[in-house]
């Protein structure tokens, strides 16, 4: 009795020794949420833009777009190469001022690709407006590449979008939360800038400065060519498949729309003659026709439905690009 | 059974009480732990739910050469991590080991630096625990970092030679820690430091009170080999000569014992004498004055 009780408070003194002094070890529970849901946190969007200046002021110091590559991609790039082939040819033609402080960032909170990043600029100089600059992430293992920039309109205003914690929403063109639908939107305006001012679609929109250039410009040159007998016929293509929309704080949208524009200017029996500028774009040799083409872009602000206001352009850009001899 | 017998029962249990305790006390695990694992691919990930276990502090990962690590959105790192091999650490397999499992991927060596791939027959998993054939570096090679692709969707970023060792509180809840070798080749090992509850509050009581009783035990064994009778002895005789102290003295006037050897304050009561019921007179006294009484009452 006496060895069965001493052998019992052995065993219990040794298990209490072997097993009670260490808790077990933790076991995984439920995943936290992340506090910001943005695909980029405001340092990782201004780490993009930092670096994409730092590649454009190595480039334009060298005048080499073959330098933009690691940021630059598109209508960027080939808008920037053009610029600096220009400015090689041309005095006084320098690659546009692009402004590296941004006064706003417009983050996507997108869980999938193609992934948004935009930018507004501090203004350059007193006499211009603020850029509007957007990037595009493709997938996961490719850098965000600036795509295009546009000077904002006189006057306008971008709408309010979420912050940098919570993102916007990446809408898909035919979102029919907001109407019109970006889609149609942007096809309405193209239309409406095929068709000029007189333009049914004309009211559907808010008037700005770029169709209105371009409108006067299309009336110079028409009424140049049709003076000497001539003609010439523009024409305007939206690229919906590098087209962007982000969802703005109210409920609107924002598109970001690069467009194709061409101008074809003929005069039979006429040997055309291109400007100093132009001349570094020529492809072939200009002799009674000559084709511009033009990389465009334009961000267009689709209003949240009730709120009484018409879609409207805010930033816009006219790009030419080159100069063919057909 | 007697005192002394308890006493020494009591004191084999104490002494039982103090060897567990002292082997408790050698055996008192560290509150702070270090679980390491062997790594066999270039890239470890740690998610965001085992990021958030309770004491986890710090993780280390050490490899040969430059060393990234990397916090990022779960669905980016999900996303970039199907191009990769990769072990995932899942949790604790007991305190000793990390519960990890292994994604592959499945890689066409080339023999030469060339950005387009060209077919291969001996294709093979890049986390195999095989040594793969390597070009020879030669004197002057450049090392060749691997390609990870962009490093726009890292949220936050650290770099080191051979190791990175990062503060679990470093990297914000929610997203999911990655740490990959610069060059491709495997990482080492991976260690988890934890801050856990010990629970030996009860060791050094059991200590204290074991030393305690086992000194009991032993003193009572002791008595029982001691001749004590010449004390007894003693003692016996001092009590009976302290006993005997004060008898045949005069009483202290006005103590108690003098008023007891006087006897009863309080006289006897006479039932059934005439004047009992008040009429006939006061109540007689037969007892004669100064008389002592007895202890019981009685008279003399």
């Amino acid at each position: 009795m006496k060895r069965n009780t001493l052998l019992a408070v052995a065993a219990i003194a040794s298990a209490l020794a072997l097993a009670g002094c260490a808790a077990e070890p933790p076991v995984v529970g439920a995943t936290p949420s992340p506090e910001a849901n943005s695909a980029l946190l405001e340092s990782q969007a201004q780490a993009i833009i930092d670096d994409t200046f730092t590649v454009l002021a190595a480039a334009d110091k060298a005048g080499d777009a073959s330098l933009l590559d690691s940021r630059f991609e598109g209508d960027a790039a080939a808008v920037r190469a053009v610029e600096y082939s220009v400015a090689a040819a041309v005095a006084d033609a320098p690659p546009a001022d692009l402004p590296s402080e941004v006064q706003g960032l417009y983050v996507s909170n997108a869980e999938t690709w193609p992934r948004v990043l935009a930018a507004v600029s501090e203004p350059p100089t007193d006499d211009l407006t603020p850029v509007v600059y957007l990037w595009i992430q493709d997938s996961v293992e490719e850098p965000y590449t600036l795509r295009a920039w546009a000077h904002m309109v006189p006057g306008a205003t971008l709408p309010a979008m979420a912050g940098a914690v919570d993102g916007a929403t990446q809408l898909a063109l035919g979102e029919q939360g907001v109407d019109p639908s970006p889609r149609a939107a942007l096809e309405n305006y193209v239309e409406f800038l095929r068709q000029g001012a007189g333009s049914e679609l004309a009211p559907d929109f808010a008037p700005d400065s770029y169709s209105q250039q371009l409108f006067a410009a299309r009336n110079t040159l028409a009424e140049a060519a049709t003076t000497v007998g001539g003609a010439y016929v523009d024409t305007v293509q939206p690229n919906l498949a590098n087209t962007y929309v982000l969802s703005t704080s109210d409920g609107g949208a924002l598109v970001f729309a690069p467009l194709q524009v061409t101008s074809s200017f003929s005069v039979t029996g006429a040997t055309l003659k291109v400007s100093d500028r132009d001349a570094p774009l020529v492809q072939g040799k200009v002799t009674d026709r000559a084709t511009y083409t033009y990389r465009d872009f334009v961000v267009l602000s689709v209003p949240a439905p009730g709120i009484g206001q018409l879609p409207a352009v805010v930033a816009a850009e006219h790009h030419v690009v080159t100069v063919k001899a057909e | 059974m007697t005192l002394r017998t308890t006493a020494i029962i009591a004191g084999v249990i104490g002494l039982l009480m103090l060897i567990a305790g002292l082997v408790a006390n050698d055996s008192r695990p560290d509150s702070e732990v270090l679980t390491t694992g062997t790594l066999a691919t270039p890239v470890i990930v740690v998610g965001p739910e085992v990021m958030a276990l309770p004491g986890l502090s710090r993780i280390t990962v050490t490899a040969d050469g430059a060393v990234e690590a990397h916090s990022a959105r779960g669905v980016d790192a999900s996303a970039w991590l199907k191009r990769q091999s990769a072990t995932y650490v899942v949790g604790y397999q007991g305190w000793d080991n990390l519960a990890t499992r292994t994604q592959s991927r499945v890689v066409v060596p080339s023999a030469s630096p060339s950005p387009s791939p060209s077919p291969s027959e001996s294709a093979a998993p890049a986390a195999t625990s095989e040594p793969t054939e390597a070009p020879t570096a030669a004197e002057g090679d450049v090392e060749l970092a691997a390609d990870y692709g962009s490093a726009d969707d890292w949220r936050a970023s650290w770099r080191g030679l051979d190791r990175v060792s990062i503060a679990v509180d470093a990297v914000a809840p929610g997203e999911t820690f990655v740490v990959f070798s610069a060059d491709g080749s495997d990482l080492t090992n991976v260690q988890f430091t934890a801050t856990r509850q010990v629970n030996d509050g009860w060791i050094n009581p059991l200590i204290w009170i074991g030393a305690a009783l086992a000194a009991l035990g032993a003193l009572a064994a002791l008595s029982g080999l001691i001749d004590t009778r010449p004390v007894q002895a003693r003692v016996e005789a001092w009590s009976r000569a302290r006993a005997k102290s004060g008898a045949g003295a005069e009483a202290r006037p006005g103590s108690r014992r003098e008023r007891r050897l006087a006897g009863s304050a309080v006289p006897p009561s006479a039932f059934g004498e005439p004047g009992m019921d008040g009429a006939d007179g006061p109540i007689q006294d037969d007892t004669p004055a100064g008389e002592p009484t007895k202890d019981e009452g009685g008279v003399l």
